[in-house]
């Protein structure tokens, strides 16, 4: 990891992001004593996994300096899949999710670096064409169910009574990504490109593969949420789901820059963090959706102005 | 790189986009005998003219090097906020509608050069604000499914050439036309447009020049939010109702027809006639598809398929430096 803020500002940072998440949880308790009931617990968790997961995925792409819009699409076109092969193969079904996902990944790597044109562009296109897909799939369908006890075990069985699978499978999923990012060669090469990439290119690094790498992860992981989703709710349907959005706010606001080379997926678990124990918290106070969206929008905007390392972003765009 | 080959490559990448866009027009024409019928053309323009008006504001921002995706969150909010309070002060209505608007984009455009953080991020805070309030002010009022219905009385801001035989709603094309023209005079003409450009290119420098960066900044964004707050505002009139939905899909459309008509989003350069191929380019798309009969399902797949090509078609002779 690049530590070009310093370590002490670094963890002054965090410590200002672990505050307001601290803060949250104290405030939505006293508010409403079922918030840390284990129903309220399993809630963040169920709020946090589908989030967490993009969120991850999407910071890969954010440290090379480019963008995924796509990635709300795949977790809906993944969940199509997954339902609609989990009839046939049981729960081994659950890998349809990852395997699609990270085709799709790839293909939007491929189609940014073969194409020659900007990432958001690239990835705006295969967003409409994912969603078309999923649409096409369930074509008379509405929805695909897929209810086979065996396979929604895989997300909804429970481990010690308040802790769902799926978010054991989301957990193991990060802290296998924040080792990748922040102890490997290729964690660091990925950092490189987005701090720098014509110097990446000249030191000798093959980028391109680094690139469709990124987005290749950042589909698998969406991958990965979709399965999990369609085995949580034991089905799937094709309508837009807005989660791109908050999956986008999650990797952004614990200070992961859009302008590449910074923060990291460590920063997304707790951007997730933050987020969901938010909605959940609005949620069992039962404040009006629409209200619940304009808070979301104040807390994003404080949490990223107590987050923003103004040194590693130098560029602030 | 000299003066001569930058003027020579910007002169080739412009055609290399009308070429792209002829050739989809004559594609479409050929496809459907119902394209290039008037009625038709009629409707292109109309619906190229929503994108059109919002994707210009966007335009100075993304060309002074920032970004902003708050734009269909503030448009639907004056919307509905008109709509709600235009029987009660009558015309007023606008201009407050218009001073919410303007005062959005100028908080995007303060928040992100005093607490010094990125613009996507903010106007993405500021789009959660604005439509949670849309909708909020819509449930409220109880008119989340149907809107308000405006009943034609902001038919004078859409006013209709009684020889023209064309329904009201094309009369949006004349704004986004004046628009256009405006943006495109004061960016190439003025100071201002000067000194966007080169805050585009580098804030820092231009600080150097002893220029106030930061109002211009703000100014920027406020332009934006006003610009979305009129776009909200002759919406009303377009549609006849004030609806809730109706911008939600625009969020991030508006900026693409900013990056299809090969302005970066590093800032610095392009231009609006780029952001109105661009639109157009968008628009044709949709509208050739459906006019073709294409089946609903397919739309989307083709679309995306065709908008990567126009994509790929309109990079060609630019030096973009990196593509992120």
């Amino acid at each position: 990891m690049l530590k070009l803020g310093g370590r002490r500002l670094q963890e002054r940072l965090i410590v200002s992001n672990l505050g307001l998440l601290i803060g949250m949880i104290v405030l939505f308790s006293v508010a409403s004593p079922g918030f840390l009931s284990v129903r309220g617990i399993i809630a963040i968790q169920l709020t946090l996994v589908p989030i967490l997961l993009l969120a991850v995925g999407e910071t890969f792409v954010l440290m090379a300096r480019s963008f995924d819009l796509s990635i709300g699409s795949i977790y809906i076109l993944t969940s199509v899949f997954t339902a609609l092969f989990a009839s046939q193969l049981g729960p081994v079904a659950i890998l349809v999710g990852p395997a699609t996902g990270a085709i799709f990944g790839l293909m939007n790597g491929m189609v940014f670096k073969f194409g020659r044109i900007p990432s958001f562009i690239a990835t705006l296109a295969t967003m409409i064409i994912y969603q078309g897909v999923a649409q096409i799939v369930v074509t008379g369908q509405y929805y695909l169910f897929a209810t086979e006890e065996s396979f929604r075990a895989i997300a909804i069985s429970f481990v010690a009574s308040v802790i769902p699978l799926m978010m054991v499978w989301a957990m193991i999923l990060t802290v296998f990504f924040i080792f990748v990012a922040l102890k490997t060669k290729f964690g660091r090469v990925v950092y490189s490109i987005g701090a720098n990439y014509e110097a990446t290119r000249f030191s000798g690094i093959n980028v391109m593969k680094y690139q469709l790498a990124a987005f290749a992860i950042s589909g698998f992981l969406a991958g990965v949420a979709g399965g999990l989703a369609a085995a949580q709710q034991g089905g799937a349907s094709a309508l837009p789901y807005p989660i791109l959005l908050p999956a986008v706010a999650a990797a952004t606001i614990a200070g992961t820059p859009i302008t590449g080379g910074a923060g990291g997926p460590h920063r997304a678990l707790l951007g997730a963090l933050m987020l969901a124990v938010l909605t959940t918290g609005l949620n069992v106070n039962a404040v009006e959706t629409n209200l619940k969206t304009l808070i979301f929008g104040i807390v994003v905007i404080i949490a990223i102005y107590l987050t923003t390392d103004r040194r590693v972003v130098h560029l602030i765009k | 790189m000299n003066v001569n080959s930058s003027r020579l490559r910007k002169r080739i990448r412009d055609s290399i986009l009308i070429l792209f866009l002829v050739v989809l027009v004559v594609a479409f024409a050929i496809g459907s005998s119902g394209f290039l019928r008037p009625s038709n053309i009629v409707s292109i323009l109309s619906n190229f003219s929503v994108l059109l008006i919002l994707s210009l504001g966007i335009s100075w921002v993304v060309m002074a090097g920032s970004l902003d995706i708050s734009q269909a969150g503030i448009a639907g909010l004056v919307g509905i906020l008109i709509g709600l309070i235009l029987p009660v002060i009558g015309y007023g209505a606008i201009a407050v509608g218009i001073l919410v608007g303007a005062g959005f984009g100028s908080l995007n455009g303060l928040i992100f050069t005093k607490a010094r953080i990125p613009s996507f991020l903010v106007t993405l805070g500021t789009l959660f604000v604005t439509t949670g309030l849309e909708k909020y002010l819509a449930v409220t009022a109880h008119v989340l499914t149907n809107g308000i219905p405006i009943e034609g009385r902001l038919d004078v801001f859409l006013p209709t050439i009684p020889l023209l035989n064309v329904p009201r709603s094309f009369s949006l094309f004349y704004w986004a036309a004046g628009e256009s023209i405006l943006f495109y005079m004061i960016s190439q003409k003025t100071r201002f447009g000067l000194r966007i450009y080169a805050i585009g290119s580098s804030a820092s420098s231009t600080l150097l020049y002893g220029i106030n960066v930061t109002g211009y900044q703000v100014l920027v964004f406020g332009l934006s939010g006003a610009i979305s707050a009129v776009a909200g505002f002759l919406y009303l009139p377009y549609l006849n109702t004030a609806s809730p939905t109706f911008t939600d899909s625009l969020t991030f459309v508006t900026l693409a027809a900013v990056v299809l008509g090969g302005t970066a989003l590093a800032g610095g350069v392009g231009g609006f006639h780029r952001t109105v191929i661009g639109a157009l380019i968008l628009s044709i798309i949709n509208n050739g598809l459906t006019v073709m009969g294409l089946d609903a399902l397919a739309l989307f797949v083709v679309q995306g398929v065709i908008i990567i090509i126009a994509a790929v078609a309109v990079s060609r002779g630019i030096k973009t430096g990196i593509i992120q």
